[in-house]
């Protein structure tokens, strides 16, 4: 494995990390909640 | 672009930007329009109180969606006034 594929396994290990779905809890922890409110998604909304 | 450059994002970029100066009225569907427009949105927290009015924490699912939308965002106009858009810290 050449130093090159290694470094891209690195970055994109670090991406998926960053990327990851985030749940409920982990959203409350990074988030505030006083002062602030969940915004529910309208109806009409149907992302891809 | 290369693929490693791609892989290589800036410390800062995340998949949460906090959005300032949004009207005040601005409802569920306005919010879900304007964003949802770079990406499928995980959640929108918005201010509610007399000092977090107008402000809004946007969630992407993807990074890359949110590094997007924060590049198009950045000093838009909504209804008169310029949105402040960062990353949250």
């Amino acid at each position: 494995i050449t130093p090159k594929n290694l470094q891209m396994l690195r970055l994109s290990k670090e991406l998926q990390e960053r990327n990851r779905h985030l749940t409920d809890t982990e959203l409350d922890e990074i988030l505030p909640s006083d002062g602030y409110e969940i915004v529910k998604p309208p109806e009409s909304y149907k992302p891809q | 672009m290369a693929l490693a450059e791609q892989l290589r994002l800036p410390p800062e970029v995340n998949q949460i930007i906090y959005v300032r100066n949004l009207p005040l009225k601005i409802t569920p569907e306005q919010l879900f329009e304007i964003f949802g427009k770079y990406g499928p949105i995980r959640q929108i927290r918005r201010g509610v109180a007399s000092d977090t009015k107008g402000s809004a924490f946007v969630a992407y699912e993807d990074i890359f969606d949110a590094k997007n939308a924060l590049d198009h965002l950045k000093g838009l106009q909504v209804a008169g006034k310029y949105l402040s858009v960062n990353y949250l810290q």
